[in-house]
């Protein structure tokens, strides 16, 4: 498998690239945050959007830094539940480099109804950068 | 009061959806002393309700099922059956029954919604 080089940085330094809620995420400036939903659903055929936000919550209110829209998700129509799975792709770009981000996920019609926060689970780290690279000397050896 | 066509039982839902396929199982008893051609016609609301049997030939004491079905439509309806016999020369109207199938309206309503994994791409 082709490592990334920034994958391989954060993971060389014992830093997880995948991780389940509540486990911390590190993350390059820039990367994309791909967030997976499950849920079940009963009621008539209908198309959600699930939606997710990296930000901070701020005294209850999420103050989203960076969000994005899933695909549209069609859900039958069923008296019983039936178990569903989406997944939102956040680009960081706009998160400055900071611990402990937080994230957030709803279907955008229903926020009320599924949305889910999970506090400190992200850090961003900025975008790797090289500098004053340079020939420094040259030797017979 | 019947003298032939005896409609003993009607089943069908109390309620469905808008789409399922609705059936009404309607039980008929000959209640004279003789063979006689029982038959069973429908509707809900307006629209006719189609059998599974045009008529049975049924003797004294036994009871059939005719089964009809139809689609529920967006809002409910109230099935009506009429029991018929014949008397050799005309079919006679015996008997009447009818059931209210009320229109099921599903609420959305979600469960255990939440974050699995999230990960870098």
């Amino acid at each position: 498998m082709r490592v990334k080089g920034a994958e391989a940085l954060l993971m060389s330094a014992g830093i997880r690239t995948d991780v389940s809620p509540g486990q911390k995420l590190t993350i390059v400036q820039g990367d994309v945050v791909r967030v997976n939903l499950s849920f079940q659903y009963r009621g008539p055929a209908q198309s959600v959007t699930p939606y997710a936000s990296i930000g901070k919550i701020t005294f209850g209110i999420f103050d989203e830094i960076a969000s994005a829209r899933g695909s549209n998700k069609s859900l039958s129509q069923s008296d019983s539940f039936i178990s569903y799975t989406a997944y939102v792709d956040i680009p960081s770009s706009n998160c400055k480099p900071e611990a402990n981000y937080d994230l957030m996920a709803k279907l955008e019609q229903y926020p009320g109804d599924t949305e889910v926060r999970l506090t400190d689970v992200i850090d961003v780290i900025g975008a790797m950068e090289f500098r004053s690279f340079q020939i420094t000397g040259y030797d017979v050896v | 009061m019947p003298v032939a066509a005896d409609i003993t039982k009607i089943e069908a839902p109390s309620q469905a959806l808008a789409g399922d396929q609705v059936i009404v199982d309607v039980s008929i008893k000959n209640i004279s002393t003789s063979d006689k051609y029982l038959s069973v016609t429908g509707q809900f609301d307006s629209s006719s309700l189609p059998f599974q049997f045009d008529y049975l030939l049924v003797s004294p004491g036994q009871t059939v099922i005719f089964r009809g079905w139809f689609n529920m439509p967006s809002k409910s309806v109230k099935v009506t059956a009429w029991g018929w016999y014949w008397t050799g020369t005309e079919w006679v109207l015996d008997d009447t029954v009818t059931k209210d199938i009320s229109l099921s309206v599903l609420t959305p309503e979600f469960a255990g919604f939440g974050i699995t994994e999230y990960n870098r791409r």
